[in-house]
């Protein structure tokens, strides 16, 4: 009889693990299908994993403040990368070099972030509900003005001298820009390796000290703050919380953390593709958050790196699982964009049926206790 | 008017942002040196390139230079130790270690090997250098930017 029981709580427990976590469960299955597929060595593909989690999590990671002010996804988080590509721009063309370099781009990054940042959380204030589509928009209308400025501004008003940065014409910025003289400079200091596998621990020091302070400022005054409003705006309203200064605040970081984060990615990489390199940065970041198992109004830093592992494995493993089942390789870029966007649409409906479900109980409930007081 | 601790605290973390920043910049920033072994004249005096030696900058991978030789070498901050090892006439191996400062704003410059063996000063030895070659780059017809999926045009 007992044994029925657990057996029961367990199916219980199993159904409710899947019903709560089908999307990271998709991955894992989609992972665990195409890994043997692909061929790729467990040396490789842990050393693959790890490259990508020092050169991600950053940017993810910035993600987490927003959500828990209430504000959804981030998506404006491409203005703080576009603050980081000024940043290591204007370093390029100063030749400072290295560390040094990296540190310069962020510090620059600075205030050009918190002014995107400020500019955002007060439109998405204006735009209380709708800030995932608001923000996605705003990012359209910024990188706009970061194209004009970076191709007619950037040379005639912002002098760039390096013929190396500008185009023949004599103004704006190149395509790409070579960082060859960062390139991978976090990662190599201090590096270890074990067996085949090396590993950044600078990036990854760096990952942690941030993941203590997201941990940390959930505890500070204004951690609590943007916890009240992601619950409730108008309960914070009446508790003395300024609702829409801390909302502010909350993209402010968040755009700040995008722009070191981008930084720390493109060190990794090595080359700043100058008009692209921050157009699908949101959307991969997001994809790989809601992969973690995060959703639209929860999210925790066990998402990301849940979700950097699953969406990059599989990134990984795709173009050549692809390959050696139908000889094409170009499977693995098509799942990249394919699932990126699905991941995002399907968590967004899974939410909104959350919301209209809980909306339904409460009002039954609701009529239920009438019904009772009658 | 009294000011916030708010205020001072926020006041303080600009100034030090500040201050990294342009400390950064300092230790950062690159130089590209052309390490030269050219014969060549200073003031009117002649100083005869060395047969053959090997010059090291800040510790660097020492580089062997004839006559006539000419190298590249990049260097991050603005304090530098240079150490050129050779033999003279009397088939004796010196070594000579001089230290040296590069201006902030000079990008790339001469250091003439020749000159630092007679024992000039340093602002002798090392010069401005202005590139006069016209590279690639310059004659380069024009590139594609292609801003997002739809739009692109030709510069």
């Amino acid at each position: 009889m007992t044994k029925i029981k657990s057996t029961e709580s367990f199916g219980k427990k199993l159904l409710k693990l899947v019903k709560n976590n089908p999307v990271p469960l998709m991955f894992v299955i989609i992972c665990v299908i195409c890994i043997p597929l692909s061929g790729y060595s467990a040396g490789y593909l842990i050393g693959e994993i790890i490259t990508r989690i020092a050169r991600n999590s950053f940017l993810i990671i910035s993600l987490l403040i927003p959500i828990m002010a209430g504000m959804g996804l981030n998506f404006g988080m491409t203005l703080g990368a576009m603050a980081g590509e000024i940043g290591l721009i204007l370093v390029s063309d100063w030749k400072v070099v290295g560390i040094p370099g990296v540190v310069l781009a962020m510090i620059i990054s600075i205030p050009i972030s918190v002014l995107l940042g400020w500019f955002c959380g007060k439109i998405l204030n204006l735009a209380k509900g709708r800030e995932m589509v608001t923000s996605y928009i705003i990012s359209y209308f910024i990188s706009g003005v970061y194209q004009l400025i970076v191709l007619y501004a950037m040379g005639p008003i912002i002098p760039i001298k390096h013929s190396s940065l500008v185009l023949p014409r004599g103004y704006g910025i190149r395509n790409t820009v070579n960082l060859l003289s960062m390139r991978q400079c976090l990662d190599n200091l201090l590096a270890i390796r074990i067996g085949s596998v090396r590993i950044p621990v600078v990036p990854f020091l760096i990952i942690a000290i941030l993941c203590f302070i997201v941990v940390w400022f959930k505890k500070t005054k204004l951690g609590q703050d943007m916890r009240a409003v992601g619950q409730d705006m108008e309960v914070a309203r009446a508790a003395g919380i300024k609702v829409e200064e801390t909302r502010i605040m909350s993209i402010i970081i968040s755009t700040v953390l995008a722009g070191f984060g981008m930084v720390i990615y493109l060190q990794n990489m090595g080359t700043l593709n100058t008009y692209n390199s921050h157009t699908q940065i949101g959307m991969f970041c997001i994809a790989a958050l809601l992969v973690g198992g995060a959703s639209v109004d929860k999210a925790s830093i066990g998402n990301v790196f849940l979700g950097v592992i699953l969406f990059h494995l599989m990134f990984i493993v795709a173009p050549k699982a692809g390959m050696n089942l139908i000889g094409q390789a170009q499977l693995g870029e098509y799942f990249r964009v394919f699932v990126s966007y699905a991941v995002i649409t399907v968590a967004l409906v899974m939410y909104e049926s959350k919301k209209r479900r809980a909306n339904s109980l409460t009002g039954l409930k609701l009529a239920e206790d009438q019904e009772v007081a009658k | 008017m009294k000011l916030s601790k708010k205020f001072w605290l926020r006041a303080a973390a600009v100034a030090f942002l500040i201050l990294l920043g342009v400390v950064m910049f300092f230790v950062g920033r690159q130089h590209s040196i052309l390490v030269d072994n050219k014969t060549t004249e200073i003031d009117g005096v002649s100083y005869k390139a060395l047969d053959v030696c090997e010059v090291r900058i800040d510790g660097g991978d020492p580089e062997e230079l004839v006559p006539r030789d000419r190298i590249q070498i990049d260097v991050m901050d603005q304090h530098h130790t240079l150490v050129v090892s050779y033999t003279d006439a009397n088939w004796e191996e010196k070594k000579i270690k001089v230290r040296f400062t590069t201006p902030v704003k000079e990008e790339m410059m001469v250091l003439s090997i020749p000159a630092v063996v007679a024992g000039l000063p340093m602002d002798k030895c090392l010069t401005h250098f202005e590139s006069q070659a016209v590279t690639v780059d310059q004659i380069e017809q024009g590139e594609t930017i292609q801003i997002d999926e739809t739009t692109s045009f030709d510069i």
